[in-house]
């Protein structure tokens, strides 16, 4: 007997008779593959990929004597601060305009007016270049500093920092790019209709001034929020997650965590937990860190400036600090930081490309790159593979395909639309009565499916979430974990085995959309329903991974698990007929 | 015989307190007797370069006009380029010649060679896939009837102290007297704007039997950080200005460097040494001061005050263009012309890019003051040359007038192309730089007011993973390896019966004690 009949004669009967064992050791590999992954043999140690960036080696001037310049930037900042805020940014971009004008720099306000239904807002931004010494105007290095943060507090020290530092460069000829320096009214509608003018975009939603000050390909940036705040605080935050998870790449960050933490002793705060320089890290400590940056990432909130950066290939950072009193703010200190980043931004010979873009940030000294975190989700979906086709082979005989397909896309269809008909509302109500109605809709299909047509029904459904989380788990790896947590109970419904447990699973899928949605809000901290949130992120700044996820993947086993549920309950008359036979 | 004559001259002008634009102007004219010979054959010169002439001779170009830039011309803070913009380029090299008509470019190719080896400079990166033809741009008041033209441009070309040694020595007295003794070059790479340019043409029309040849060096100078140079080995860091005397927040931060004059020492940081004496004049330094201009000599040039003026704004003609990169594989290219005078004017726009840059004629738009118009009947005429892959690129010029205080947007659609993988620059990633479009000024007589560039652009052309092949090459021959291994170890594997094997087996040892002693117990 050769190996191949082997195979076919006792490992294939074999695997098939015990399915649903696989699919639970696969699934149980695939959830407990995250714990693994803090483990001091996976890590990696962040490491410059980028050569030409040489991170921290220049000699730094940004000193005392600039310290009037400095003084009076703070001067002006906190008069600015203090001004009644309908007429205090108009004054702020006057009096920039005519700071910048008499260093000889092109200044411009550009104003611009979000309308979507529902939200209308009217700001403007301030734009000016620091043009390179014979720089040819083809590339360029953002500075970005929003005017206020997304709380409402005013970033004082961060708008000081911007005019003495731009005063500060001028004085260089070492400029190889331009540096545009972008101050926002808002933290994120703001850099909207920046990037919307600066790529000459074209949205219904985002009317502006065109853009008159260009500088080529934006390369990397760097958005400061040194905002005011009632307690101080000496750890610089780092954000670097963006829409629909992209992320920039990793030897941008590698360059800041090294200038600020290693040559200017900054500690780092990353997803909430704080690192210093010479402190190692736990097991523990790099799962948390690991588990909140999955939750972030896979929530993709637009809080920040550097948001929306990543989509337009400009890689951006945002430094957060919150600094009680700006006028015993070290700002020299956070200055040469600062001037350091920029100075081995200018060394980029092109925009960033060596390293990673697909990575997990543990601490400050260790990251997860997608080859070890990757398989953890195509070992889940593969499960739910393993289940879809569970249910496929027990129907031996010949029955019509086409009618449980049939009620699989129609359930979609329906899911689709139902979403469309609530996401323009804020209210709760709107989400119980979408609720109702798809247990509606799925009550209405039990009534028409017999127990062959539900499992197959619910075979399609797993074939196609096994689909969708491997092509979600590209574009955003923690979305597509999160959403495979919650359908767990999807995979292990049965209608072969314990009717009991079955009931069980199908009555928790039922609710994931719930739990779902209330752990959206408790990170958010936002609505319990965000679809209008959805809507409004999709319209303004392109994000739309998280709606689509949520309309494809969670919200249809609504109807699935109602459909099984009806299923499973009305077995008792099969077996009935069975005995009776 | 050949008469030979040398001029040099040194204009100084100050746009404000940190900024002063320089230039230096040389010029070399040779005839000879003989009025249906060319000049270029003779051998026996004093002043005019051999090489050069040597070049002009066996290409048979009747005019050379070269251009090497870098930098940005500020137009807001310095406003209209020097000398309408005629003798300075947009980025990088650019060589345009007029010489026997060649369908093969031969002597064009051996021309571009030849310059290369003789400025330092990579003109041998010129072949014909961005050589171009223009029809309308640069209409030649020498040229010979019978004359082609041809126009390249290379914008990726650094400008650096390797160009202009060997331009020095195109001079008679080079740097040793004379204007030129005043150039450094490290000061002069340190400058804000800077470019040179080599002309040489025919005197008089029809006839190379005298020509000119002029050498201009511009800069513009950042008189407060050279003057931190001045006698250090070392960078100095900025200083501080701030007048706070009134405790005005504002006031401190408007402050800036400022004097009431420059002088040559601030900005070349010596003295120049004595007159070439075979320059023809003697008052070789030019100050611009208000509508007028001063003359001095060069023995006056340590003591000269150059006063510090604020410029009019008088621009003819304001030009921008921006491209617009939706994704990898489409963009469009807007090129804003602003005409602010009172008086229509005749524009020639000339536009050219390198073959895997497809243009789209039929998305051509025209703007007027925001209103789109009809293209047909605005364009006078245009002159169209289609890409030709990897061969030539696409060559555009666009006559039209542009009414009083009208602003004119041109747009089109682009499309990038994928290149072969050997094709890629080594900065793949960084993109590939667009020649500046040029933009020609005529008035209602047709003469040639100035010529503008517009700011070179950087397009992105979609790049693979470079280590793909590597990849592909290693995991085939993996898979290949494997999969023979494994083939060839069933094929050639000897299978035998299992029972077969166990009667040849031999009784262990164990079995035969067993055995002798169960006998022993039987018996």
């Amino acid at each position: 007997m050769s190996l191949f009949t082997f195979v076919q004669i006792r490992v294939f009967p074999f695997l098939q008779r015990h399915l649903f064992f696989l699919q639970l050791s696969l699934t149980l590999i695939g959830l407990s593959w995250i714990f693994i992954l803090p483990r001091n043999e996976i890590i990696d140690r962040l490491h410059v990929s980028e050569s030409a960036l040489l991170p921290g080696q220049v000699n730094t001037y940004f000193e005392n004597r600039y310290s009037k310049t400095v003084s009076s930037s703070l001067t002006a900042a906190n008069t600015w601060s203090h001004l009644d805020a309908s007429v205090g940014t108009n004054t702020m971009y006057d009096d920039l305009e005519q700071i910048f004008t008499a260093m000889g720099l092109p200044t411009q306000k550009q104003n611009y007016s979000i309308n979507i239904p529902g939200s209308e807002f009217n700001g403007s931004n301030f734009i000016t270049t620091l043009r390179a010494p014979r720089g040819d105007a083809t590339e360029s290095l953002l500075l970005c500093v929003p005017w206020k943060d997304h709380i409402g507090q005013y970033n004082e020290a961060g708008v000081a920092l911007a005019i003495s530092l731009l005063k500060y460069f001028q004085g260089w000829s070492l400029w190889s790019k331009d540096i545009i320096l972008v101050i926002f009214d808002d933290p994120v509608y703001g850099p909207s209709s920046f990037l919307t003018s600066y790529f000459d975009q074209t949205t219904p939603y985002i009317s502006y001034t065109p853009l008159k000050i260009r500088s080529g390909s934006i390369q990397a940036g760097l958005s400061l929020e040194l905002v005011t705040t009632e307690n101080n605080s000496d750890v610089l935050e780092v954000l670097y997650q963006a829409t629909n998870g992209q992320l920039p790449n990793l030897d941008l960050f590698n360059t800041i965590s090294r200038i600020f933490m290693q040559h200017f002793n900054y500690p780092l705060r990353l997803q909430g937990y704080d690192f210093h320089a010479n402190s190692g890290s736990s097991y523990t400590s790099r799962l948390k860190s690991l588990w909140m940056g999955m939750l972030t990432q896979a929530v993709s909130n637009v809080t920040s400036a550097h948001a929306l950066f990543p989509q337009y290939r400009i890689d951006m950072l945002t430094l957060r600090m919150k600094v009680k009193d700006p006028f015993s703010f070290d700002m020299f200190r956070f200055g040469q930081a600062i001037e350091s980043t920029f100075r081995s931004l200018n060394n980029l010979l092109e925009h960033l490309h060596q390293s990673f873009f697909f990575y997990f940030i543990l601490d400050h000294l260790h990251f997860i790159s997608i080859g070890n975190y990757m398989p953890s989700i195509l070992i889940l979906a593969a499960s739910f593979m393993l289940g879809a086709y569970r249910h496929w082979i027990n129907h031996e005989k010949k029955i019509d395909l086409w009618r449980p397909f049939s009620f699989w896309l129609f359930s979609i269809f329906c899911t689709i639309a139902a979403y469309y008909l609530v996401s323009s509302s804020t209210k709760i109500t709107v989400f119980i009565f979408l609720y109702l109605m798809l247990t509606f809709i799925g009550i209405i299909f039990s009534t028409f499916m017999t127990s062959e047509d539900a499992e197959l029904v619910l075979s399609y459904d797993l074939m196609s979430k096994s689909l969708f989380i491997s092509v979600v788990s590209t574009l955003n790896f923690s979305l597509s974990f999160v959403v495979a947590i919650l359908l767990v109970p999807l995979q292990f419904i049965s209608f072969r085995f314990n009717r009991r447990l079955s009931l069980l699973f199908a009555v928790l899928t039922y609710f994931s959309t719930f739990i779902f949605l209330c752990s959206l809000s408790k990170i958010l901290n936002g609505p319990l329903v965000p679809f209008w949130l959805w809507a409004k992120e999709y319209e303004l700044f392109n994000s739309w991974l998280m709606p689509s996820v949520f309309m494809i993947l969670v919200l249809p086993e609504i109807i699935f698990s109602v459909t099984s549920f009806f299923s499973l309950w009305n077995e008792p008359s099969v077996k009935t007929k069975t005995k009776t036979l | 015989t050949i008469d030979e004559t040398y001029d040099e001259s040194l204009f100084i002008k100050s746009f404000s307190s940190r900024y002063s634009y320089v230039s230096f102007a040389f010029e070399i004219g040779a005839s000879t007797d003989s009025t249906h010979s060319s000049v270029f054959s003779e051998s026996s010169f004093s002043l005019f370069p051999l090489s050069i002439a040597r070049v002009m001779d066996e290409c048979q170009v009747s005019e050379l006009h070269i251009r090497a830039t870098r930098g940005r011309w500020d137009y807001e803070n310095w406003k209209e380029s020097p000398d309408n913009g005629f003798y300075s380029g947009g980025l990088g090299f650019e060589v345009w010649a007029f010489m026997a008509n060649d369908p093969s470019m031969k002597y064009w190719l051996k021309l571009t060679n030849q310059l290369s080896g003789l400025l330092c400079a990579s003109l041998n990166y010129i072949d014909s896939s961005n050589t171009y033809q223009p029809q309308l741009s640069y209409p030649g008041s020498f040229s010979f009837s019978n004359n082609t033209q041809y126009f390249a441009s290379l914008p990726q070309e650094d400008v650096c102290t390797e160009n202009l040694s060997p331009l020095f020595k195109l001079l008679p007295c080079k740097r040793k007297a004379g204007i030129a003794s005043l150039l450094d070059s490290h000061l002069f790479f340190d400058t804000d704007w800077h470019s040179f340019s080599i002309d040489v043409y025919p005197s008089e029309n029809q006839s190379l039997a005298s020509v000119k040849m002029g050498i201009i060096i511009q800069a513009v100078v950042d008189v407060e950080r050279n003057g931190r140079r001045k006698g250090k080995t070392t960078f100095q860091p900025p200083s501080e200005y701030c007048h706070d005397e009134d405790m005005d927040s504002l006031h401190c931060l408007m402050s800036g460097y400022s004097t009431e004059h420059h002088t040559v020492d601030d900005l070349f940081h010596k003295v120049p040494k004595e007159r070439c004496l075979l320059s023809s004049t003697f008052s070789d330094v030019f100050v611009s001061n208000g509508d007028k201009i001063d003359t001095f000599s060069l023995d006056e040039a340590a003591n000269i005050q150059i006063p510090i003026q604020s410029t009019s704004d008088n621009h003819t003609v304001t030009v921008d263009r921006s491209l617009s990169n939706d994704g990898n594989h489409w963009g469009s290219l807007s090129s804003t012309i602003y005409n602010p005078s009172s008086s229509p004017r005749t524009i020639v726009y000339f536009e050219k890019f390198p073959w895997f840059v497809r243009v789209y004629l039929h998305t051509l738009t025209i703007t007027l003051n925001g209103t789109r118009i009809n293209t047909k009947d605005f364009i006078e005429k245009l002159y169209y040359q289609p890409l030709r892959d990897r061969k030539a690129g696409t060559m555009m010029e666009i006559q039209f007038s542009i009414p009083p205080h009208t602003n004119l947007i041109v747009h089109f659609n682009v499309e990038k192309t994928p290149l072969r993988l050997d094709e890629y620059p080594p900065d793949a990633n960084r993109g590939y730089n667009l020649p500046p479009a040029i933009i020609s000024v005529f008035d209602e007589n047709n003469t040639k007011l100035c010529s503008l560039r517009t700011a070179a652009l950087l397009m992105f052309i979609p790049t693979p993973d470079f280590s793909m092949p590597y990849n592909v090459i290693i995991f085939t021959s993996t898979v290949i390896a494997l999969t023979f291994g494994g083939i060839f170890n069933l094929l050639t594997r000897r299978f035998v019966p299992q029972q077969s094997k166990f009667q040849n087996r031999q009784p262990s040892m164990l079995q035969r004690l067993k055995e002798k002693i169960f006998h022993k117990k039987r018996g």
